[in-house]
Formats: C-alpha cells, structure tokens, sequence
C-alpha cells in the first residue's frame, strides 16, 4: 500500500484517531490506526476502542491499495512535526509504516490491518441532517446526573428519545444516577424517529460532545444496529450503544404538587454557591425552609462551622422544612438560562422538580429535574 | 428459629439461553459458549447438553462429542444486562438476596413485598415475571434452607420448581448420594466413599471427630447438613473474598517476555476490578498450568494491603521466579488477589466506622424507581469462578 496526501488533511484525521485509540487496551493493536485504501483516490483513517470508533475519508493519491497500521500517537507525532506539506506513506516488509517528506524519511512499527477489528458498517445507513448544536445542548443539560456507578450500566448513560416527524421532530434525553433525573426536550427538525429510544454511553458521549464542539452547525445522525453514528464532515463517529434498558423514568417524575416556589436562578444559584462552602462533603446536604415569600438555607458542619442565606421567593403557603444535596442543585441551575427557576414540592420526602420559569415550556421543548431531598 | 422459606433460583444454561434467546438461528441447535480453540465450555444449551457437553470441559472435547456443536464467543455484557433484569426482579420481592454468581442467588421470601405466606407461590411468580420480562427460563427449589433449596432446584431442570416442605425433608435426605451436596468435589466423595459413606445419611452413623479427621473442617458441617439442619443466613452482602483472572492460551506460552506481559495484563484487569469495588488486597496468588496439565499455585502475602497495580504486577511477576516458567511449556496463567478489604488503614478505620454507625447522619433518598435495581457484583473479564475460602 502506498499513497501520497496533504498533510494537513492527514493530521486532522490522526488527531481525530489518537483520541479514540486504546492504549491501555490489551488488544495493541487498538493503539494503532488504521489506513487502508478505498478506491484509487480515497483512504480511510479508522481508530477504535471497540466501543467508539472513528472514521475519515480523505482524498489521496493512491499509488498501490492495501492498508496498514501503525500507533496512532505516534504516526500523528511524527505528521504533525513534518517539515513539508506533502508526504508519501507506504506498507513497508514487516508491516513498518514508512513516511516520506521532502528529505525526511520515518518507518514506525505496524500490525498487520487484516487483523484491525471490523468497523461499524455505516456506508449504507440511512443518515438524517439535524441542528448540531441542539443536540450539543441536549447532553449538556443531561450529562452531569449520569451514574458513576460502573455496576449500573443502565444508568452510566443518557437515553435518547426523538418523536414528531419532519418540521415538529423533536429530540428528548433523560438520565438518573438514581437520586435524581435530568430530562430535556428540544425541537430537532429534521430527526429520525427514535422510539423507544437508546442508551448513548457516557464515555460515547464525552467524543460526540466533542466532535460537536468541532464541527459549527449542520451535523447528520443514525442509529441503526446498536450503533448510533454522527457524521461531521468527512468524520463518522460511531458509539456502540448501551444494551442495557433504560429505566421507565416518567414514572419518578411527579404529575403535581402541592408547593410551587418562584425564585430568582442568580440569586438561589450564589446563595448555593456560597453555603456548600461550609456544608459535608459527603453529603452536600443543605437544609431548606420555606415560608410565605422567603426561602432561608442552612448548612451546619459541626467540622467547619455553619451558614444561613435568605432569599426572597414567590411563595404562599404553609411553611416546609426540606434537605437537599447542594450540589444537585448548583449542577441543574447552572444549566438553566431563564431569569427565574420554579421549585415544585410535595412532602419533605418526596421528590422536588426545578425548572426554568419559562412560558414556552411545553411538549418537545422543556426542561427539568427531579431531585430526590434528603433525610435530615 | 421459626420456619424459614428460602428459594434457590438458578437460570437454565443461562449464557447459552441468552444467546439462544437473542440469535434465533441457534434456536433448537446445540450450543456452547467459550473460547473456539482449546478454550472450556463456560455455558452449553440443553440440546448440548443431550450430547454430553457439559460447562468447564475443553472445548476440543465438546467438538468431538457433538461434531455439529454451534460455538459462541461470550459476550458478558449481554449476560450481565439480562442478570441484573433477574436480580431487580428478586430486590422486587425481598432485600434478602444473596448473589451467587450472574444466574444464581439465594432467596429469604419468609417475608416478602408480595405478602405471600407459600414460598411456591412466591418461586412460581418469580419464574412467571423472569420468564415475561427477560423471555429466559429458571429453576427454583424452595426449602426451609440454603442447603435443601440448592439441592431442589437442581432437581428438575430446566424450567423446574421443587419444594421439600419441612415434614418431606426427612424423606428426601434419604435418597441423595454424598456427592449431590455443594462443597462435596469428585476428591472430598472419594474420600468419604472410601471410608463407606455412600448416602448423606451414613454420615450420621459418624462422630464429628471421625468426619473432621476424614475432611478437615467441612466435617462439622456435614454431618449437620446430614440431618437436614443448616441456618447458615442469606447474606445479601456477602464479601467477596477473591478476585481472580485466568486464561488459557491458544498456543504454549515459553517465553519468559511474554509470560511475564501476560502476568501484567492478568493482574491490571484484578485491579481494575478492586478500583472499581473500592476493595483492595493482601495477597497475591499465581497459577500456572504446565502443558501435560500438572496445576501449580504460588502465594505471597504484603505486610500491607494495597490495590497499586505496580506494585501487585511486580510481587506476581516476582512469584513466577518460583515456577518453571520458561523452561516449561505453559497452557494456562491465572492470577488472583486474597485478602480483600474495603479500607487500606484496617485498625484506625475500624474505630471510625463505630462513630458513624452511633450517629445517624444525613440520608440522600433515592428515586421511586419499581423496581429498585441493583445489579449483582460483575465479574471481571475472563473469570475464574473463585470460590470463597
């Protein structure tokens, strides 16, 4: 195999590779990136964890077809410090990756590309162009309430719902480390229908986040055998998806409630900012009265010392006593952008919705979560 | 001790259902899931089953058994989604379950969320919802205890239920064979078919003095379990006591270079398991498997415990020198960590541990999620069933 390429579009390419390439993996091979040759003037540029994988298509000169592989890190090292902006590289004996640039010459150790895991077939998916920076903002809103707890593999992700169809589509994602639950739906014209929806895992999620951050605008989704896929550009990302079902989570989502507090985001956003300075960290907990027209927060650490915050809210009502996690609350308010936040309350046991206070707010465009309180 | 009504619950061929279940062309078929080269049988279907493939034979030896064998690669996340469907049914129905391994746990329904007073009912339902929700089939035996459950589901299988009600129990003690008790081995029935005890009940014909000379410790045990008594608890929080990562290798291992890569590579996925389980370890135990077979284990305890995989991968490493690796042909390298504790400062956490216990501090609720699920302990990759010491 040998071809002859730009050099800016190669790097690019290996960038986007040795992100994904597994060098903790014990396969060594997944360390390595793979080039192979599809058609006289196209290569693709594949790495993979076996769980993410990335793949470029980029014009070349292909001067003999075949493939190789060779460590991802390095290759791209050793591209990106090159002195010319052509180069030439070829399958050399014992799989050597050989790189030619003006009077440079490298050969990096290489594995032999038959033995590269299979890609996730993408060339006959139907793909679907959609706004991404919606689907950004989707995992920004949900991402922070995925569980930690790697034995919970149902939960170590984010479900994906898209519904409506052409102009009304619109996507929804939802996830829980099982104390509290995010859920935010946004119009997402354009979108394939995705009920019932699947399980993006985390880590799938953090490189779609970042191939979104990358690519501006207008981005094209998938999902088809248990891959969901994003093409930006000339790049697929593919992300083996979680098997696992996803909690039936309307159901810990409250239909109403007994107290619905009004309060300024900024306000309740500093307030809490300032009192977890003082509150367990273990716990985060926090204690919360509400009374008619004021909120006072109260955190007491017999190791630190304690703090109070009053705040003035839209409240009429009986006066409650309710312990939150700080920290849950801080996560969600900093994700909200309206002027004010509703809290909405049953008993001091039972689950609390914040949303923003937003009049829009409706079927395929809301957002809230559902935080569980504290037994004080 | 009132009556209890333990269920044992064991899923049918569970890897190989699962497979079965989600690739209907191996529907019908003899299957067996493991390694297709010189790798064991970890699962076989029923189909298999007729043929004499049996869990933990080499695979070489199923293929010649069954020449027709459909052999699957084992893809662990898939049985590990479908247990913890099994699992979340049982937390459904008691917070009394023991996990024995992804398809078996260990049930205390004496009480249970479907205030249901007939342990079958309760066994019944189970395999109902099981069935309905994971398309997966199990048995059950349903016992005043552990050791009875256990002994009862395996007595019809697939798709069986089993009850030994308290007033049956003394009857069905004497049909089973010595052998039919777990922790009774081919090397433990040799020894106590040797000295005439063919049946459980010739045990009671036994003074604990005489059985414990005849088996060490376990004699105590058994000549309890003799007589249909054992209120050994259903511990839902059981500690692991090992963790451990072995494999068998396609070709002969003899270089010393690649021995020692694979040691590493063995001991990384233990310590990934402790990092994940907040555990860590005190003693680390090598196995190697010479080509004709001959198993041997080398062990060295630290002074400390610890779960720096530097430091575990050096002190494995060094336990090779105690071998004849490189000299001898190696079919198989396990590695597995004892000792296991979940703080690294034993004596001082200890002392802390009881204040926090006094003081109930402040309590994060959970979501109202039916059912509440709790998946049982992974396994890491590749493992070793251990079984506790």
């Amino acid at each position: 195999m040998e071809f002859r390429i730009e050099k800016a579009a190669l790097l690019q390419a290996l960038y986007y590779a040795q992100g994904i390439a597994d060098r903790k993996s014990t396969m060594p091979i997944l360390a390595n990136v793979l080039l192979r040759s599809d058609g006289p003037d196209r290569i693709t540029v594949a790495a993979t964890d076996l769980n993410i994988t990335v793949t470029t298509e980029l014009p070349c000169e292909v001067s003999s077809e075949g493939g190789l592989t060779a460590s991802a890190k390095h290759l791209h090292d050793i591209v990106k410090s090159l002195p010319s902006d052509k180069l030439s590289l070829r399958r050399a004996d014992n799989n050597y990756a050989e790189l030619v640039s003006g009077k440079a010459n490298y050969k990096v150790v290489g594995l032999p590309d038959r033995d590269f895991p299979k890609l996730p077939p993408h060339k006959d998916v139907q793909f679907y162009r959609v706004d991404g920076a919606v689907l950004r903002d989707l995992i920004a809103k949900t991402f922070f309430s995925i569980s930690a707890d790697e034995t919970r593999s149902h939960l170590n992700g984010v479900l994906l719902e898209c519904d409506g169809d052409g102009e009304q589509a619109f996507a929804r994602m939802v996830s829980t480390d099982g104390h509290r639950l995010s859920k935010c739906e946004r119009p997402l014209p354009g979108a394939p229908k995705l009920m019932p929806g699947v399980v993006i895992p985390r880590r799938g999620l953090i490189e779609l986040r970042r191939a979104l951050e990358g690519s501006g605008g207008n981005v094209e989704i998938a999902s088809h055998n248990q891959y969901f896929y994003l093409r930006t550009g000339a790049t697929v990302l593919s992300v083996r998806l979680t098997e696992a079902s996803f909690p039936p989570y309307e159901q810990v989502i409250p239909r109403d409630h007994q107290r619905r507090v009004v309060v300024k985001r900024s306000e309740l956003f500093d307030a809490l900012k300032r009192i977890v300075l003082v509150a367990s960290e273990k716990t985060w907990g926090v204690r919360m009265n509400i009374a008619s027209g004021q909120m006072r927060i109260e955190s007491d650490n017999p190791d630190l010392g304690q703090g109070r915050e009053e705040l003035d809210v839209g409240y009429q009502g009986v006066d409650c006593n309710i312990g939150f996690n700080a920290k849950y609350m801080i996560e969600l308010l900093s994700e909200i952008d309206t002027p004010e936040v509703q809290l909405e309350l049953n008993g001091d046991l039972d689950p609390g919705v914040l949303r923003p206070l937003d009049d829009k707010q409706g079927v395929g465009n809301q957002y809230l979560g559902v935080i569980m309180p504290m037994r004080l | 001790m009132p009556v209890r009504r333990i269920l044992h619950v064991d899923m049918d061929a569970f890897f190989a259902s699962v497979e079965q279940r989600d690739r209907p062309e191996l529907r019908g078929q003899p299957v067996a899931v493991g390694g297709t080269h010189r790798g064991v049988v970890a699962a076989a279907s029923y189909e298999a089953r007729k043929f004499g493939v049996r869990s933990a034979i080499p695979m070489s030896r199923a293929l010649t058994l069954c020449p027709q064998l459909r052999v699957v690669p084992p893809d662990f996340a898939r049985y590990k989604a479908a247990s913890e469907q099994v699992f979340a049914i049982f937390r459904q129905v008691t917070p009394l379950v023991e996990p024995l391994s992804l398809d078996e746990a260990y049930l205390d329904v004496t009480e249970n969320a479907w205030n249901q007073p007939l342990g079958v009912e309760v066994a019944r339902r189970i395999k109902q919802e099981i069935k309905s929700q994971t398309g997966l089939t199990a048995s059950a035996g349903v016992a005043p205890n552990k050791f009875l459950a256990k002994i009862a589901s395996g007595w019809r299988k697939p798709d069986g239920l089993t009850v030994i009600a308290p007033e049956r129990v003394e009857h069905f003690l004497t049909q089973l064979p010595i052998d039919a008790l777990w922790g009774v081995g081919p090397v433990t029935a040799k020894k106590l078919r040797a000295a005439g005890l063919e049946r459980l009940q010739d045990v009671r014909t036994r003074s604990e003095e005489d059985l414990t000379q005849l088996v060490g410790s376990f004699g105590r045990l058994l000549l309890r379990l003799a007589y249909g008594e054992d209120d050994r608890p259903v511990e839902p929080h059981r500690e692991r006591k090992s963790v451990g990562s072995e494999t068998t290798y396609p070709s002969d291992l003899l270089d010393k270079v690649r021995i020692q890569d694979e040691v590493r590579s063995l001991t990384q996925e233990c310590c990934d398991w402790l990092v994940r389980h907040g555990q860590f370890a005190r003693t680390v135990t090598l196995k190697v498997r010479y080509d004709n077979f001959q198993t041997i284990t080398r062990s060295e305890s630290g002074e400390s415990v610890t779960r720096d995989p530097v430091q575990l991968t050096q002190r494995a490493i060094a336990l090779l020198d105690k071998t004849s690796a490189g000299q001898r042909p190696i079919r198989l390298l396990g590695v597995s960590l004892h000792g296991l504790t979940d703080d690294d400062q034993p004596a001082v956490q200890a002392h802390a541990r009881s204040d926090k216990a006094a003081t109930t501090g402040p309590l994060q609720l959970s979501l109202p999620f039916e059912p509440v699920a709790h998946p049982p302990p992974p396994a890491p990759r590749r493992r070793h069933p251990h079984q506790a010491e």
